[in-house]
């Protein structure tokens, strides 16, 4: 029993001793692996790397629990060779798994070479895509010819995604990635950052960026969206792809596509932002190349304001080779029905050879498709224009029939038939852009308020060829032809240009070296005075010049001729008139001018050979020292000026010496001389104010018009002055008015007479026989007679008819108008009574106003009037 | 020291000074509208008839004829050279601007001017020719008002006024087919 306890025990003991030394030879063997798992995976890392057809080199490798860290590990391959300071990983033993892999400061350059082995296809389809991969530092760097893009601060982590990511992208057991990216161009620049996922199964991804783009040269900056999902093939041979990119304010950064600046009040211009989105469906596939074709739209920007559309939408699709070093982009635009095509291709091996291509054409477009329904008519429409890097040619054909356009009731065209050409070629000189351009109208109306422009009867070609630089914008020759003639040569207008072309800087004047235009003056008579202005200057339609206009160059001006025959009513009233007038263009120096006739005849004035000279200043138009023998007197002048930017005038000097108003009048029944002197005519709008006074001898007698004063531009022109007279001989004025005859001498004046279109507006007339003239003073029976119907009545008594003739004492008379109503009284004051005419010391007949406060209107005192020329007739 | 009230002394000073203050309101409405009314039907001759005989036609040449010949129209409220050479030109011209009213091409406003209204039932020409009219219609009709208020002594301030009246009248004998605005903003056609 002892002796089967023993065995027993001794079986135990041997049993532990095999455990323990099992368990220690396991603890030895882990230890071992632990301690010499650096060095194995140290050595074994470049076996099986090799056998992969990889060269690599661990310098060390350090493990701990969860982790493996390797240092300074070169690789290299026959396409890929570089080093990575650091690789740690992080792992888990139970469940076994890789929870992340650092790489730290990876230094690597991907070469393409020409194998098309498959051991590394994902490699060689990048490098087809791009020319050159490099990890410098950790930051991955893809070049091509035209643009670097960097990657950097790249994270990786294999994350279980939850349902809500995965569903929508069937995406499982994915990777996603973390970082920065930048696009680097000539011109312009991105930075983003990137956030992504890739399924490792399915090799489905999804990329986004946000960050902003930037130009180099004005460090403008925008912000931008961009959205990418695919799928890279699993023989990696092929990557198609979704992409969205939006750019929210494109004008930004691209000033000249911008559709308008508004006022900002504190910072001045601001821009209106224009917004562009490309949506992108990408296939590349290995050996084909990449294929692209996808939507474009720009919105609110210079197109859009042209075009009247809020967002231009098109189409494009793009074919390029592996190397991307040939392909083109097709782009189709159809803004308001009209077809818009734009290809770049870019064909060569040097990857700044290009060349653009963009037409339009279209035939019998409907331009009421444009621009709201302000425009209509038809029109064919060709337009081609072909850009290379160094030079562009433009080529335009519109052929317009029954436009109609309207902007508002004062601009309008309606039924215009047109042809317009422009040619327009830049051979990459540096100095100019050739063009030449034609236009033709021969059909429809134009309204240019006041102005009505019948077309078919003013129909025209206008042919102009030129050269264009920075500075200058050359005409060599400008031809117009129709209802007159023009040529000019080398007209120059010098503009600068500011930061954007569009934008032309301060125009100045232009130079030219020849000019002429002539023509007949009908034409241009009939359509810009005498139509538009007929309507407030009757007088228009009335007056036809028969002759031809010249407009000619000089130097420093312009020198104009009018040659004609004006008639009025039928009636030649002007022969052989000659107008020429000279302007300053770029001084301010004064051009003389002259205006003279062979004969002027308006009846009563008939004058002969008369010479008025003229002069023009910047403003200012004014004629001198004139002498014209009138009447058998003499009408002469100083100096008038008319300033028509103030719209005023002056006048000085202006004399009238010894006219004969009978030589004018044959029939007047009293001679008139008139005299004037008025030193100063100072305008006040709309008054011109006299300086100086107006006589009139006549009856023996002077009649003075003083503050005289014309309002030529009134609704109705109106004349004002006061007027005193004197010493008139009453038998002589009774005689001339048929007012029967008073025997006398007449004094008196008229206040504040105002004349509106030759009619009186108002006055204050006193008048009386002058007490102290010698002579009879006699008013015959007529003359009583009407003076008392120009008072309202009144009856002579039988016995006093028996009289042809009384003798009076005084006459005083006084009367007044004022909106249409005469007041009259009698200035002798008797008895209480108001007496027009006193009578006589012994006998004679007495007038009296029996009525003092009563008031005639026009139209009554008109009828007295009346009454009275017809009693005279009788 | 005796205090001294202020108090009443500066309200008596007040209400003799409110006291001194006059305040002369007075429009005349009625003559306004008398005129406007008598304008307004003779220019679109809807007044009395004319007696042939007044049209001052072939009267015999007189010194005293120089005055002016033809004044044959009716006697208004209130007149001048001015206002009655205006009213004759308004006048000659209505013939023109009719057949546009009745189109519909211009209206009466509410400030007693016309306007281009509708302008698509006419072409470019009778487009220019309407504007030309109302253009020169509507100077008249400012220098008409003006003449008017100047005549009756109305200040430049209440000329608004003036063209209401004048508005009114104009838009009652206007023909069939104007359009006119009895009030502001609010247009319809007669």
């Amino acid at each position: 029993m002892a002796e089967k306890s023993v065995k027993t025990t001794t079986k135990k003991r041997k049993g532990i001793w095999i455990l323990g030394i099992f368990f220690l030879s396991a603890a030895l063997l882990l230890g071992s692996l632990y301690t010499f798992l650096p060095l194995l995976i140290k050595k074994l890392a470049p076996i099986v790397a090799r056998s992969e057809g990889y060269v690599v080199r661990l310098s060390e490798v350090r493990t701990s629990y969860g982790f493996i860290t390797f240092e300074k590990i070169r690789i290299s391959h026959k396409e890929i060779s570089g080093e990575i300071q650091r690789i740690s990983v992080e792992y888990s033993l139970w469940p076994f798994g890789l929870n992340k892999i650092k790489l730290e400061k990876p230094d690597f350059i991907v070469t393409p070479e020409a194998s098309t082995g498959s051991d590394f296809r994902l490699n060689r389809t990048l490098v087809g895509l791009l020319e050159k991969v490099s990890i410098v530092n950790g930051e991955i760097q893809l070049k091509t010819t035209s643009f670097v893009t960097s990657l950097s601060s790249l994270s990786i982590d294999r994350n279980e995604l939850s349902s809500s990511v995965q569903k929508p992208n069937n995406l499982s057991s994915a990777s996603t990635l973390s970082g920065l990216i930048s696009v680097v161009t000539p011109g312009i620049q991105a930075e983003g950052d990137l956030k992504g996922m890739l399924d490792w199964n399915s090799t489905r991804f999804r990329l986004v960026s946000k960050g902003e783009i930037i130009v180099n040269k004005s460090q403008g900056r925008t912000a931008y969206d961009l959205k990418t999902s695919g799928r890279i093939e699993a023989q990696m041979d092929e990557l198609s792809a979704e992409a969205d990119l939006a750019v929210h304010d494109l004008c930004s950064i691209f000033p000249s596509l911008s559709r308008k600046k508004s006022k900002n009040d504190s910072t001045g211009n601001i821009r209106q932002p224009c917004y562009v989105s490309i949506s992108t469906s990408i296939r590349y596939l290995l050996g084909e190349g990449l294929n692209a074709s996808g939507k474009l739209a720009l919105k609110d920007t210079r197109l859009s304001s042209i075009s009247g559309i809020p967002t231009i939408q098109g189409i494009w699709q793009m074919k390029a080779s592996p190397d991307l070093k040939n392909g083109f982009i097709d782009a189709g635009f159809e803004p308001r029905e009209l077809p818009i095509s734009i290809k770049l291709s870019w064909p060569g091996e040097n990857g700044n050879q290009w060349e653009a291509i963009a037409g339009i054409s279209s035939t019998n477009y409907d331009f009421s498709n444009l621009k709201g329904s302000l425009l209509s008519g038809l029109g064919n429409i060709i337009a081609d224009a072909f850009v290379t890097p160094d030079s562009w040619q433009v080529s335009t054909s519109l052929d317009v029939k029954d436009l109609s356009w309207a902007r508002d009731e004062n601009y309008a065209v309606e039924g215009i038939s047109s042809k317009i050409e422009f040619f327009a070629n830049y051979d990459g000189s540096p100095k100019n852009v050739s063009w030449e351009a034609n236009l033709e109208w021969n059909e429809g109306a134009a309204l240019v308020y006041p102005w009505f422009l019948d077309l078919f009867q003013l129909a025209a070609s206008i042919k102009t060829t030129g050269t264009l630089d920075k500075k200058k914008l050359l005409f060599n020759k400008i031809a117009v032809s129709g209802p007159f003639e023009l040529v000019a040569t080398e007209v120059s207008l010098d503009y600068g240009l500011n930061d954007n072309v569009a934008k032309l800087a301060q125009w100045k004047m232009p130079k030219i070296q020849f000019l002429k235009a002539n023509g007949r003056l009908e034409i241009p008579y009939e359509v810009l005075l005498q139509e538009p202005f007929s309507v407030n200057y009757g007088f228009l339609n009335d007056l036809v010049p028969r002759g031809t206009w010249l407009v000619e160059l000089e130097q420093d001006g312009l020198r104009t001729g009018i040659k004609t025959d004006i008639f009025f009513s039928g009636h030649d009233v002007i022969q052989g008139m000659d107008l020429n007038l000279a302007y300053s263009i770029n001084t301010d120096k004064c051009r003389p001018g002259l205006i003279k006739w062979d004969r002027l005849t308006w009846p009563p004035l008939d004058l002969e050979k008369t010479k008025i000279p003229l002069t023009i200043c910047k403003n200012n138009l004014s004629c001198g020292q004139v002498k014209i023998p009138v009447a058998q007197g003499e009408i002469s002048l100083k100096k008038i000026s008319w300033d028509w930017l103030a719209s005023s005038l002056s006048l000085r000097g202006l004399r009238l010496i010894g006219i004969n108003l009978k030589a004018l009048w044959p029939d007047l029944p009293l001679r008139v001389d008139i005299e004037a002197y008025l030193d100063q005519g100072i305008w006040s709008d709309p008054r011109l104010n006299f300086n100086g006074e107006l006589l009139f001898n006549t009856a023996g007698g002077k009649i003075r018009f003083q503050n005289i004063w014309i309002e030529p531009l009134a609704p109705m022109p109106r004349f004002g002055a006061d007027v005193v007279f004197h010493d008139l001989d009453l038998a002589q004025l009774s005689d001339a008015a048929h007012f029967g005859r008073i025997a006398g001498k007449l004094t008196g004046h008229i206040d504040n007479l105002i004349m509106s279109g030759g009619q009186p507006e108002s006055f204050e007339l006193m008048m009386e026989n002058d007490p102290s003239a010698s002579g009879p003073k006699k008013i015959s029976l007529e003359a009583v007679e009407k003076i008392s119907v120009l008072g309202g009545g009144g009856s002579i008594p039988l016995f006093g008819r028996m009289f042809k003739e009384f003798p009076y004492r005084r006459i005083g008379i006084s009367c007044s108008l004022k909106n249409d109503m005469f007041t009259l009284h009698g200035l002798i004051k008797k008895d209480g009574q108001e007496y027009l005419v006193e009578r006589g010391f012994i006998r004679g007949v007495d007038v009296i106003n029996r009525n003092p406060n009563s008031k005639i209107s026009f139209k009554d005192m008109l009828d007295r009037l009346k009454r009275i020329t017809r009693t005279e007739q009788e | 020291m005796p205090k001294i009230n202020l108090k009443p002394a500066l309200m008596l000073s007040v209400m003799v000074f409110a006291a001194c203050v006059t305040v002369n309101i007075y429009f005349p409405a009625a003559e306004v509208r008398q005129a406007a009314e008598e304008i307004a039907k003779d220019v679109r001759g809807q007044g009395s008839s004319q007696d042939p005989a007044d049209t001052g036609a072939g009267e015999p040449q007189s010194f005293l004829n120089l005055i002016g010949t033809a004044y044959a129209q009716q006697e208004l409220a209130i007149s001048n050279a001015t206002i009655r050479q205006i009213k004759e030109r308004m006048k000659a011209r209505y013939a023109q601007l009719a057949p546009f009213l009745k189109q519909g091409v211009i209206g009466e406003s509410a400030k007693g001017l016309l306007v281009i209204r509708d302008t698509g039932s006419i072409n470019l020409k009778a487009r220019a020719e309407a504007k030309r009219q109302v253009s020169a219609e509507n100077s008249d009709r400012t220098a008409l008002y003006s003449a008017v208020s100047k005549a009756l002594n109305i200040p430049g301030s209440e000329l608004a006024k003036v063209q209401e009246i004048f508005a009114k009248e104009w838009q009652k004998t206007a023909p069939q087919g104007t359009w006119i605005e009895p009030a502001k903003g609010k247009w319809e056609q007669r």
